[in-house]
């Protein structure tokens, strides 16, 4: 509406007034939202409807708010394409979006680009920034997505298009297993030693041949962004609300034809498998602005795993077969037996 | 730093076999490992993409992207004080906010391998399973790119090859020094062409290290390799990668009308090329 523009300048000039002052600037107009994910509690000004909304809280563990944002950092520690980082501040630019100031572990502040719609801002919030935050709160956190099989966790991790999401969202469909976390999996363990995935929230991205493949209907209304072919599904019904243990580690890759192939992994090529695949691992800054030590975590979760390869053809074909595949190896492994 | 060396080139025109011979030089004269080479890096990589940038490919869109590659390149370029040669079909372009895609001052130059567009369009045809009129269509098509992120997400970024003619001249012109190579020339004359390529690449080897890479990497070996261990860049909808290593087999397969519409299309730069003789 035309009348909230000027209003809304003025918040803004009065926002940064606020950060170069060091003053905290609260935006009383903001309306809030409570989520739980990766164990965490959001409290966030953004509404999602198809998240698990928790009752109000005086405590939460982040806060996601608008708010004036840097261009950029002073003397940042480190630099890349779209970021910059310097201690427990990491900067996310988008152009055309937005910015995005992640900062101690429990922060994230959003500045939105005129131009860009609540849908590009959420794509960039769920899952890069929300990856710097967990990054900064020392979580494990791998590029995969991940499903509870029987009582166990099984996480498919691989680059982008390697088919993390298909294959996690067949065995919801056709295998009667839930989804704990799509695209990132964090991983924990717990007060027993054991590795656990924690949930993150219901909702998957998956492209229009792997959508059809599972019978999905296809709505444009529900791309992750107007010019991005890949739609946003709610997966609330086969969704975990609880951590489950880890089990299971598949790392995708492509090969260019033939049935799909499964290796196991052993001995010193488990930590360095699992440790190449920390999501994001260049936002990790060496030193004393990360607080998670890699290899020491990877070692707790390494004894409880099973690491496989699993080689497959690009795309949705033999997608029946490589998860019948993946079903079996499950079975033959022993990996779904109860934990000792 | 000037450390990025662009093997660009429309699609199957050589820029695979130019490949494989440098692999085989830069790897102490080795039988060239399809699945393994020395130069194997892909300008338009996902995963390199994804990992410089810090950003996830899959959720930007093809503008943004292409905004970014300088960046991602400039960054590549950052990593190591070594060379990266990088295989490419991107035509040579300015990204959205008018910055060269392909940055000159990271580049050292560039290889760029031209094939007649009459054999382009009959290899193109098999190996992309289309008929010849859509190639041909394609190749005259300044929008044309390959492997879109449409229904499923490829591997590699889109490239933006865009028509035969304006692909090679956007290289030629560019503010990157070029060295250009025939197709043609590597069949005819292999051990002077991989030379000179060799010196501008500023790459000392003896003639018999030139002469032992190239029958490492000639057709027949190449051919029998892919059969015995396959090729990881082959698509999976085409019979074999290196299908028949030769110059001029459009003579019996294009019609008249095909030639008269290929040679209409890119007179100019056939003619600059030697591909029409006059």
């Amino acid at each position: 509406m035309p009348r909230l523009k000027y209003p809304n300048i003025i918040k803004l000039y009065l926002c940064r007034f606020c950060i170069y002052f060091n003053l905290e600037f609260v935006n009383m107009d903001q309306q809030y939202y409570y989520y739980k994910a990766f164990g965490l509690l959001f409290k966030s000004c953004i509404e999602h409807p198809e998240f698990i909304a928790e009752p109000f809280a005086s405590d939460p563990d982040c806060l996601i708010t608008f708010g004036s944002v840097p261009i950029k950092l002073t003397k940042p520690d480190k630099t890349g394409g779209v970021y910059q980082s310097k201690g427990q501040q990491f900067l996310l630019k988008i152009s055309h979006v937005g910015r995005y100031l992640i900062e101690n572990g429990d922060t994230i502040t959003i500045e939105m680009i005129p131009g860009a719609t609540t849908r590009d801002i959420v794509v960039f919030l769920w899952a890069s920034s929300i990856a710097v935050l967990l990054h900064q709160r020392g979580k494990f956190i791998v590029h995969g997505s991940s499903v509870m099989k029987g009582e166990h966790a099984v996480i498919f991790s691989g680059p982008s298009g390697s088919g993390k999401s298909t294959i996690a969202s067949a065995f919801a469909t056709h295998k009667d297993s839930l989804i704990i976390s799509d695209d990132i999996s964090a991983i924990s363990v717990d007060s027993t030693g054991t590795p656990v995935v924690l949930p993150g929230y219901p909702l998957m991205k998956l492209w229009r041949d792997s959508s059809d493949t599972l019978g999905l209907e296809w709505d444009e209304e529900r791309l992750i962004r107007e010019k991005v072919n890949k739609m946003m599904v709610n997966i609330s019904d086969r969704f975990v609300q609880h951590s489950v243990p880890l089990r299971q580690f598949y790392l995708l890759s492509y090969k260019s034809n033939g049935p799909a192939v499964i290796t196991e992994i052993y001995g010193y090529k488990k930590l360095e498998l699992l440790t190449g695949k920390i999501f994001r691992k260049n936002y990790l800054k060496k030193g004393e602005s990360s607080t998670l030590d890699v290899f020491t975590e990877a070692s707790k979760i390494l004894p409880h795993v099973r690491i496989c390869t699993l080689e497959r053809m690009h795309g949705i074909t033999h997608l029946d077969e490589t998860v019948a595949m993946i079903e079996q190896d499950l079975m033959h492994s022993g990996v779904m037996n109860p934990v000792r | 730093m000037k450390n990025l060396v662009w093997l660009a080139s429309y699609p199957r025109s050589g820029n695979t076999w130019f490949r494989l011979f440098l692999s085989s030089l830069l790897s102490g004269n080795q039988r060239a490992d399809l699945n393994n080479l020395e130069v194997d890096l892909y300008a338009n990589s996902r995963i390199i993409f994804d990992e410089l940038s810090g950003i996830s490919s899959s959720e930007l869109t093809i503008h943004e992207i292409r905004e970014l590659k300088p960046v991602v390149f400039q960054l590549l370029s950052a990593e190591s004080s070594g060379r990266f040669y990088l295989k490419t079909h991107d035509r040579f372009f300015p990204t959205p906010d008018e910055n060269p895609a392909f940055p000159p001052a990271s580049s050292f130059g560039c290889i760029y391998i031209i094939r007649n567009p009459l054999d382009v369009a009959v290899s193109n045809a098999f190996y992309f399973s289309k008929s010849a009129d859509e190639v041909i269509a394609s190749m005259n098509n300044p929008e044309h790119a390959l492997h879109p992120s449409v229904n499923c997400l490829h591997p590699l970024l889109e490239e933006w090859l865009g028509d035969w003619s304006g692909h090679a001249t956007s290289w030629i012109n560019s503010k990157i020094r070029v060295h250009v190579i025939r197709y043609e020339d590597m069949i005819r004359f292999p051990v002077e062409t991989f030379s000179k390529a060799l010196r501008f690449l500023e790459l000392t080897y003896t003639e018999e290290q030139v002469k032992h890479a190239i029958s490492e990497t000639s057709f027949e070996t190449l051919k029998k390799s892919e059969k015995q261990f396959g090729f990881k860049e082959k698509l999976p909808s085409c019979d074999a990668f290196f299908r028949q290593g030769k110059a001029g087999g459009w003579r019996s397969f294009l019609t008249e009308s095909q030639i008269r519409k290929i040679v209409s299309d890119h007179r100019e730069v056939m003619e600059r090329f030697g591909y029409i003789e006059l």
